[in-house]
């Protein structure tokens, strides 16, 4: 479904997609956010080089309101409530900025957390460690 | 189980029923499978299409071996701009975390009973030479305020099991 504005020129449609893309990037922007979730089917896209930018985004556009699902992954050591909240200020934002569209909900559905790789010394590394 | 993950095992299920009656049959002298299984040597396009649709089974049989089962409950905050819904795998990977950086700790397994009222069983294999009941207090204690911090959330038990003592061969090498 795509939301549909008259006006006096013409019609404006804007694609669901388009606002998937909109709500991913901003979400994606957020300090906390490792990424977004895309299931099974949006990870072979990627293996296939298929860079789908709205990717963990569920949009759901009706007459009078907007809904998103976001599916993210965030970072290890995050407050989780405080990422969501920007999150969820921020994909509003951008969302209603972009195509004037407005968004009731957004709901964050945090799937995982990215934890960083342990760095390799490079250094002269002894092979036990004792206490 | 998904909806159509229960049909193809219940058709399949059904198709071995009458396979097995059918095998049955035949070892009491009825050459009706016999028979049939000689006609499709004549009707060739039947014949490709039972194999495609067994390949299918088989095929599917084989993804849903294979298909990560994923815990779908998760513990939900609601906001003024929406909901916020850990999962499961979330909470289990930050305890993980959090329980792993005790020194002492071997092994860690962690466990979501209940999510409402959050209830967590933690499994641990502990090195030697660490006071057991303080050990587990720490990490009861540092598990809840941890998931405070994190989550926003405040756990209503947290219960540890300590499955066994090991040794850290790495130590001995040294």
């Amino acid at each position: 479904m795509a939301e549909d504005n008259r006006m006096n020129l013409g019609e404006l449609k804007i694609a669901n997609e388009v606002v998937g893309i909109i709500a991913g990037l901003a979400a994606t922007e957020v300090e906390g956010v490792a990424g977004m979730s895309g299931g099974i089917a949006g990870g072979i896209a990627e293996m296939l080089g298929r860079k789908n930018l709205s990717k963990g985004v569920k949009v759901e556009v009706n007459e009078h309101e907007t809904l998103v699902d976001l599916f993210v992954i965030v970072n290890y050591g995050v407050s989780i409530p405080e990422v969501a909240k920007n999150i969820q200020e921020n994909v509003k934002k951008a969302i209603e900025i972009m195509t004037g569209l407005d968004v009731t909900e957004v709901n964050i559905h945090v799937l995982g957390v990215h934890f960083p790789q342990p760095q390799i010394e490079t250094e002269e590394i002894s092979p036990v460690q004792v206490k | 189980m998904e909806a159509l993950d229960r049909i193809v095992v219940r058709v399949l299920a059904l198709l071995l029923v009458a396979l097995s009656v059918l095998i049955a049959m035949t070892l009491w002298g009825d050459v009706l499978l016999v028979n049939w299984i000689l006609t499709l040597q004549n009707r060739l396009f039947d014949g490709v299409i039972l194999i495609l649709i067994l390949l299918l089974f088989s095929l599917y049989l084989i993804f849903m071996s294979v298909k990560p089962k994923t815990d779908e409950r998760v513990v939900s905050h609601h906001t003024t701009l929406g909901m916020v819904n850990v999962s499961v795998a979330t909470l289990t990977g930050l305890i993980m975390k959090a329980v792993q950086q005790f020194e002492g700790v071997k092994y860690v397994n962690v466990m979501i009973n209940e999510v409402e009222p959050l209830k967590i069983s933690i499994e641990l294999q502990l090195l030697p030479d660490h006071n057991i009941p303080e050990l587990s207090q720490s990490i009861q204690a540092k598990v809840t305020e941890y998931l405070r911090s994190t989550v926003g959330i405040s756990a209503e038990s947290i219960n540890v099991l300590i499955k066994s003592i090991v040794n850290d061969h790495k130590q001995k090498l040294g």
